[in-house]
């Protein structure tokens, strides 16, 4: 029997072929997938599985000086309908009544809204109050979905606006102490990662992996509410008596830079808030840290301080007032155009003589006077934690325009502009003891854990001696108490200061509207508080004297008094 | 007939028999135990998964009872500001005192109020506390 022997044949090796270049292609790219790109692919799984959705921290509180909250989050609810529920027809009837009942929304406009909307989930409603909400929620409420948020709410109604300032609708801080420390009170947010069906909704009993916010420490305010109070109430009565179109009220510890209060007018209220409304958005700056003006004779105490600490004068320097001096052929008169002859360097501060002024600069000249600028800050922003801070603008002798008459005029508060900071700093350093320190708002942060971190005041130069911040001090309380009646001299205390009147600089000179001031402090020895008082454009044309000065005294008598400072210049012992 | 000539079960004296199941006590033994440990490990997994549902109940609770505190906490702030007190001073005919006669006396003065210390401001003299 013959054996059939196969026979060799080249046709088998074209699909062996084939079919080995196919395997290693195949090969290949497994290897690619599960090896080389196995990280990627796992991730894009992992992605396609998962969802996630941050959790917000709780923002940090905003207390006052003594743990009085100004501004806190409350717990409140964002409502979500799920539009898949509602077409339903019964389903969406009884949810939008539901919910229109609870918060006053328009059912019919509900179910119009979630019908028209492409998205699953759609927003209803945000910061609905939290027990409205829980009750909703309780209630189980077809389609409904509320996830938790918070809302900031002012216990102590519309007070320190301009300080505290204002969030927006992502609890992101905008303006004031809420924009320069939102990094802080925002605290770091959570996140929670679910397992999610093809809809994008989580998987019920999947696996779930919460990392827990961590809430913001609270802010501890250097501003005392009463003193707050009391500042915002003295403004607006003064704003009122006087027909003014704003102003600003600085109290300030002049020995830490701590402002105890800080009041502006026109400013935002809490209780109606609209930033739709173009004339709000426009209030939304600091006027006290942002807004500049020349400050008149207020200035006259920087001059003095300069001279006096240089060794050009002392308070006892007499010179002959004529009423009018000429510089570089620009006549310079008083501002009541009054002659006061023969006058000491006091009597140039308790007259306010512009003439004895310009006779301090001359000495000083241009270099050394404006050195002393710079060491008292000005001509750049103080460093106070708020935010939208001017620099100020000071004509300096390499400017384009400048000219020796702004050297003169800025001896009294002309050619230099400042903020209601900047004046309130300087003048700190000439009556604590020639410290430039540091004006704040926060005292210290409350971590959530309960520790507390005190920031410290920083003093950031020294522009004149002790000895002359004691001179200043004498000569300012010779201002006040200058043995006839001054209007700022306060009932039961010491004290010292100078005011300032000044038209308000336009492109051709100077209008006939002012801006007055008068920087004060108390007691004379140890000040313990130091006011701006600042009103723009009185109806009534007083001066700084006439129209700031009371406010001064009065808010000082009530502030030392708050402050348990014992009375100075009136009391009474007992038998 | 035929005798049956079996051997007796041989038993050793205490061992219980199963002679329907043919099994012995160590086989029963092994049984008792290997379900016991099935249904321990049922009850732990059954309790471990309630217990779990109680940790959540709790922590929704714990959430409600926070934002509650808050809410309170806003409520006592509201009810304790300086305007809504000098409203009610005006209410019940007290007005702010004036020309006030300060009186120099040789004794102490009243503690202060006791509030939680996280709040007090840090004691300072005039011209302390400064940074070098």
């Amino acid at each position: 029997m013959a054996h059939q022997q196969a026979t060799r044949t080249r046709r088998v090796w074209p699909p062996a072929i084939a079919l080995g270049a196919f395997a290693a292609v195949v090969l290949t790219r497994l290897i690619y997938v599960q090896v080389i790109e196995h990280d990627r692919y796992a991730a894009e799984a992992r992605s396609a599985l998962h969802a996630s959705d941050t959790v917000f921290a709780r923002r940090g509180a905003i207390l006052d000086r003594n743990g009085f909250p100004l501004a806190l989050s409350a717990d409140t609810w964002d409502l979500y309908v799920s539009s898949r529920v509602w077409r339903n027809v019964e389903s969406a009837r009884a949810g939008s009544e539901a919910i229109a009942q609870a918060t006053g929304l328009d059912a019919a406009q509900l179910r119009e809204e979630v019908r028209t909307s492409e998205l699953t989930d759609v927003l209803i409603t945000h910061d609905v109050p939290y027990r409205t909400g829980k009750a909703l929620l309780d209630a189980d409420v077809p389609g409904l979905v509320g996830l938790p948020n918070t809302e900031r709410v002012y216990p102590a109604g519309d007070l320190a606006v301009s300080v505290i300032g204002i969030t927006g609708r992502e609890n992101t801080g905008l303006t004031g102490i809420e924009a320069w420390y939102d990094e802080e009170l925002r605290g770091t947010p959570g996140r929670v990662i679910f397992e999610r069906d093809t809809t994008g909704s989580p998987i019920p009993y999947g696996e779930t992996f919460t990392t827990k916010p961590v809430p913001g420490p609270d802010i501890v305010l250097t501003v005392d509410r009463r003193l707050q109070v009391a500042a915002q109430r003295a403004l607006a009565e003064a704003i009122e008596e006087h027909g003014a179109t704003g102003g600003s009220i600085i109290m300030m510890d002049p020995q830490t830079g701590e402002i105890l209060a800080l009041a502006t007018q026109p400013d935002l209220a809490f209780s109606t808030l609209n930033l739709s409304d173009p004339a709000q958005v426009n209030l939304l700056r600091n006027r006290a840290v942002s807004d500049i003006y020349e400050p008149g004779s207020v200035m006259k105490v920087i001059t003095a301080a300069a001279a006096i600490d240089s060794g050009l004068v002392t308070p006892a320097t007499e010179y002959l007032d004529t009423g009018i001096v000429s510089v570089f052929g620009i006549p310079i008169q008083n501002w009541n155009e009054g002659v006061y002859g023969e006058q000491t360097m006091t009597g140039v501060l308790q007259h306010s003589i512009n003439t004895g002024a310009v006779f301090m600069v001359e000495k000083l000249g241009v270099d050394l006077f404006q050195h002393y600028l710079d060491a008292f800050g000005f001509g750049k922003p103080t460093g106070v934690d708020l935010t939208g801070e001017a620099a100020g603008l000071v004509r300096r002798p390499h400017d384009p325009d400048w000219s020796p008459v702004d050297l003169a005029t800025q001896s009294f508060g002309q050619a230099i502009s400042v903020t209601p900071i900047q004046i309130a700093s300087a003048f700190a350093a000439a009556i604590n003891g020639g410290r430039l320190v540091q004006p704040r708002l926060v005292a210290a942060l409350i971590l959530p854990g309960g520790t507390r971190l005190d920031l410290q005041t920083q003093v950031t130069g020294q522009p004149i001696s002790p000895e002359t911040s004691a001179t200043i001090r004498r000569m300012l309380g010779d201002v006040v108490d200058p043995g006839w009646y001054h209007p700022g001299k306060p009932h039961s205390y010491t004290a010292g200061g100078k005011s300032g009147t000044a038209n308000i600089p336009t492109d051709s000179g100077y209008a006939e509207a002012q801006i007055v001031s008068f920087a004060g402090f108390a007691p004379l020895d140890k000040p313990r508080i130091l006011i701006l008082v600042k009103l723009d454009e009185n109806e009534d044309l007083l001066t700084g004297t006439a129209a700031a000065a009371p406010i001064f005294a009065a808010l000082a008598e009530e502030a030392l008094a708050y402050l348990n400072v014992p009375p100075d210049n009136q009391q009474v012992k007992a038998p | 007939m035929t005798a049956i000539d079996r051997p007796a079960p041989q038993t050793r004296p205490g061992q219980l028999t199963l002679p329907w199941l043919g099994a012995s006590s160590w086989m029963l033994a092994g049984i008792l135990i290997v379900s016991a440990s099935a249904i321990a490990a049922v009850f732990q997994n059954s309790s471990m998964t309630s217990q779990g549902f109680n940790l959540e109940e709790l922590r929704a609770e714990e959430d409600v009872l926070h934002a509650e505190l808050q809410l309170l906490e806003a409520d006592v702030a509201r009810l304790t500001s300086v305007g809504r007190i000098a409203r009610r001073a005006r209410e019940i005919d007290l007005f702010p005192g004036v020309n006030a006669i300060y009186v120099t006396i040789a004794e102490a003065g009243p503690a202060p109020p006791k509030i939680p210390a996280e709040y007090l401001p840090t004691p300072q003299e005039p011209g302390s506390g400064l940074a070098p």
